[in-house]
């Protein structure tokens, strides 16, 4: 039985048919998990990790009824908020010197900037590892220009977790940052310039406001990053760094507490939500 | 003289890259340590632990599995990716947004939440521990960046060229082998790269689903970096470098060739 | 609109100093050896507008960037009010610079673009408020203050950059082509509008540009450009009618250009034909003779003998006749070269058609004549 469609009815068969391998791959492999995932958080587990199909709120109100869960909270807020911002300061002056470079050398130092993106996650903190650890490269030269005495706490601690993650989200931000550097032409600096301006007020009046875009779409990024980040603390952090994104880990694979890293997990995508609801609100002022 | 470069921005950008290199460039001298401990700098040098690696069984399976799964994942990401993202960009339909941002959104969220809820489903569907599992929960992250960068790619190649064809007596296969698929290439090529080593590097969702038969490679690493302290980790460090500008040479290479070809 | 207010506030009456901005022996040679600009020596009196005119890459720009500071000099000073410029940054030469592409600061509105030169000077912001708003008065955009760049037209957006330089009263105005984005109409009006407020305010004035119409007709001192020199420098009369060289000639009006041989120090041969023309103490040679279109007159042809041996006369064809409007071209045939006659139309239209043979003449000193140009 031939039956012959018309072109439009041919059209949208055709556009069935681009589609759908590629929906069902994204329903099964996204939409649906992220369903279960929200269903599980509010199941009760009996204890020794059994799933029971008992609708409960028990795991969200034991989340916040340990004081334990607001350390974990705040540790990741600041340490992303600390990360974003350090990151900013690391990566500006390399957007404002590709900026300015001439076109030879930019192409060169673009792909060098880009290129750590490249190199797995767990490479890059190894090689902190390398650096920080107590019989590492930056302790060895001190120790041995006599600076000194003994190995100074680098690593197994906040501040190489910090040290770690800045360096990994610098490619980032350099990303987000040069691409904001778009709105900016040396006319406006020069005009500023014969109106009076001297560089450090060329500075703050003209060229971050202009590259504001930028600079917000960098920070969304490298916070929602730092939030997610789980490789680096925990290499770099010697078990005494506790995150949302280590806890989620924990429960799950360790401890097996499927229920509550649902809802951990869930708590992590709330605060996604309202870090780009505070981004939208604040970038559209710069347009 | 205004806007140009001074020499403060000179020196404290060259830092600020030392910086940004500092932990690439430090595995590859340590990688040739002989020593039993890692210690900076090596007080032996050798290519001890290279020879330990490749002697040592759980490594090379491991590489080997995630070459094969990236290139299967690549695969199969072009396959699915490539005509959404054509249908996106060529066809208007309602809830067109809707789709797009729903294919992208995975790239949105933490990883960490996908592996569990990715997790979550395997452990109903018998699927943790599994090739196909491990297949699926990469194509995760691997798909919404080919139909992010194609659906730009189809956007800078306006439907008038292909239309053009179509005016001078080109049948719509005729049109897609020869014109749309060479404007695709440049797309194409960046697609397959970011997807292959998006799989190969994939640490956080694959720790999740990965069981004792299947661990890829930065699973392996992962592992042996959080246990040992020997330079071992430096020199698959370094391997794991080199095999990505490898297989990103590969790949230009041979994608890059097959346009010269005309094809 | 109070002009009171916005006048200078010069201590010395308006064009005492006959040297406000001075340029002695200024040049800009680049590391490859390039010279943009050669030993450049300018006087511009107080309160004068000088046009730098030239064609694109004769280094009027750069000269101008040397002024304000945003471009190095290689060599030779540069002094406003005798006082030497030379080290100054920009930023402390309190000079008004309007820019080709008018550099309006995207993200501030208009009000706050005007306001920005007044704020680096520390203005209150009561005082800044009216001036800003007398300078968009002075400028015709009253009330567009609050207004983004990217909101107005070009002729606008070109008058708001005017006002920006203006409302600091700089001692010197920079002008770098700012009509040559704008379309016909409006560059004739703004034309109109920059030199009545530059005579108003009495501000010293550099204007570049590659239109010779504007120069002539808003510049008190034109000075012409070319390859990095300066090829003339006088009065817009002196310029059209006392060309120095022969790029001058060409460059400034339209002229007819033919090869001549030098018969003595008053005559000169085109062809087969003697024509009077000063020949500038020549007595022998091979020079470029010049007339312009518009100072041969066309008359019926008659007997050459009946002519005054005043005025240089010869016949012509009529080769080709091109109506313009509000004059006739007529390309004649005149011994073998071309010629370009124009003439103002009456109600009649064209007097004479292809393929008349007319008598040419003008007078001897309307006829110029150069040597050889390198």
């Amino acid at each position: 039985m031939t039956m012959s469609l018309s072109r439009a009815a041919q059209r949208r068969l055709l556009l069935w048919a681009l589609l759908l391998p590629m929906a069902v791959v994204n329903f099964v492999t996204f939409i649906l998990p992220m369903l279960r995932l929200g269903m599980i958080s509010f199941i009760e587990a009996r204890p020794g990790g059994v799933l029971t199909d008992v609708f409960t709120f028990g795991n969200y109100i034991d989340f916040f009824r340990d004081p334990f869960s607001y350390k974990l909270i705040w540790n990741s807020l600041r340490m992303s908020l600390i990360v974003t911002l350090g990151t900013l300061v690391a990566a500006y002056p390399i957007a404002l010197f590709l900026y300015r470079v001439n076109p030879v050398w930019r192409n060169i130092l673009f792909v060098i900037t880009i290129s750590p993106l490249l190199v797995s996650a767990v490479v890059r903190t190894y090689g902190w590892m390398v650096l920080l650890g107590n019989k590492g490269l930056i302790n060895g030269l001190l120790m041995s220009a006599g600076l000194i005495d003994g190995p100074i706490r680098l690593m197994n601690n906040e501040l190489g977790v910090y040290i770690g993650l800045i360096e990994i989200m610098i490619p980032y931000m350099a990303l987000a940052l040069i691409a904001g550097f778009g709105r900016l032409d040396p006319v406006y600096e020069e005009a500023a310039a014969m109106l009076g301006a001297n560089a450090f007020t060329r500075f703050y009046r003209i060229i971050v406001p202009l590259t504001m875009p930028g600079i917000l779409l960098g920070c969304l990024l490298v916070f929602v990053l730092s939030v997610s980040s789980f490789i680096t603390p925990k290499l770099l952090g010697g078990g005494r760094v506790f995150l949302l994104a280590t806890e989620v880990y924990d429960q799950a694979i360790v401890r097996l507490e499927w229920t509550q890293a649902a809802s951990t997990s869930v708590i992590v995508l709330l605060i996604f939500g309202l870090a780009m609801m505070l981004y939208t609100r604040i970038a559209r002022r710069y347009e | 003289m205004i806007g140009k470069l001074t020499l403060r921005l000179k020196i404290l950008v060259f830092f600020l890259y030392i910086f940004l290199l500092a932990p690439i460039l430090v595995v590859l001298p340590l990688s040739f340590s002989n020593d039993t401990f890692m210690v900076f700098p090596p007080e032996s040098w050798g290519v001890r632990w290279y020879v330990a690696m490749f002697e040592h069984e759980g490594l090379t399976r491991a590489f080997r599995l995630s070459l094969w799964l990236a290139a299967v994942v690549t695969v199969l990401s072009l396959l699915l990716g490539v005509p959404a993202a054509f249908a996106i960009s060529r066809f208007q339909f309602r809830g067109r947004d809707l789709l797009l941002n729903t294919f992208t959104a995975p790239l949105l969220l933490p990883s960490i939440v996908l592996g569990l809820a990715i997790l979550l489903v395997f452990v109903q569907a018998r699927l943790l521990g599994s090739y196909s599992g491990l297949i699926l929960a990469h194509l995760v992250v691997t798909t919404p960046y080919v139909i992010r960068i194609m659906v730009t790619a189809f956007g800078t190649m306006p439907p008038s060229v292909e239309e053009a064809a179509t005016m001078l007596g080109a049948s719509p296969f005729t049109v897609f082998r020869r014109i749309t698929m060479p404007l695709m290439m440049p797309g194409l090529i960046a697609s397959a790269a970011l997807s292959f080593l998006m799989s190969f590097d994939e640490v956080i969702i694959s720790l999740f689903v990965t069981g004792p038969q299947v661990r890829t490679l930065p699973v392996e690493i992962f592992d042996y970096v959080e246990s040992r302290t020997d330079p071992m980790a430096a020199a698959i460090s370094v391997a794991l470098i080199v095999a990505t500008l490898a297989i990103i040479l590969i790949l230009e290479r041979t994608l890059g060739f097959s346009k010269a070809m005309g094809k | 609109m109070t002009p009171s207010a916005l006048r200078e506030q010069s201590p010395a009456a308006v064009g005492s100093d006959p040297a406000y901005l001075s340029l002695t022996d200024v040049r800009k040679i680049y590391p490859n050896g390039y010279r943009a600009v050669d030993s450049l020596n300018i006087d511009v009196p107080e309160g004068q507008m000088l046009g730098l005119l030239g064609p694109s890459g004769c280094g009027k720009t750069t000269t101008l960037r040397m002024i304000a500071g945003l471009i190095e000099i290689s060599s030779g000073h540069i002094r406003v009010a005798g006082r030497e410029l030379a080290q100054e940054p920009p930023h402390k030469r309190d000079m008004g610079l309007v820019f080709q592409n008018y550099a309006l600061f995207p993200h501030m509105t208009v009000a706050e673009n005007v306001a920005f030169g007044l704020q680096m000077r520390g203005i209150p912001f009561r005082e800044a408020r009216t001036r800003v708003e007398e300078a968009l008065e002075m400028v015709r955009l009253p009330g567009y203050g609050s207004r983004k760049p990217k909101e107005l037209s070009g002729g606008q957006q070109q008058r708001v950059a005017l006002a920006r330089a203006l409302v600091i009263r700089p001692r010197i105005l920079l002008l770098d082509e700012p009509l040559s984005n704008l379309d016909a109409k409006l560059r004739d009006e703004m034309r109109v509008e920059i030199r009545e407020i530059q005579q108003r305010l009495k501000i010293t004035t550099v204007f570049v540009t590659h239109d010779q119409v504007e120069a002539l007709t808003m510049c008190d001192l034109v000075g012409v450009m070319h390859k990095g020199r300066l090829a003339q420098l006088g009065t817009p009369e002196d310029i059209y009618e006392r060309p120095n060289s022969l790029f001058v000639s060409e460059f400034v009006g339209r002229t007819n250009k033919v090869r001549a041989e030098v018969v003595d120090l008053n005559r000169i041969r085109i062809g087969s034909e003697v024509f009077s023309a000063d020949t500038g103490g020549r007595r022998e040679g091979t020079v470029w003779a010049t007339v312009r279109p518009h100072r041969i007159a066309l008359s019926p042809d008659r007997d050459r003998a009946l002519m005054s041996r005043q005025t240089n006369a010869v016949r012509g064809r009529v080769l080709r006749v091109t109506y313009i409007g509000d004059i006739v071209q007529y390309d004649l045939d005149i011994g073998g070269a071309e010629f370009k006659v124009e003439h103002h139309t009456t109600s009649q239209g064209a007097r004479y058609s292809g393929g008349q043979t007319l008598m040419c003449e003008w007078a001897p000193a309307d006829m110029l004549v150069y040597g050889e140009e390198t």
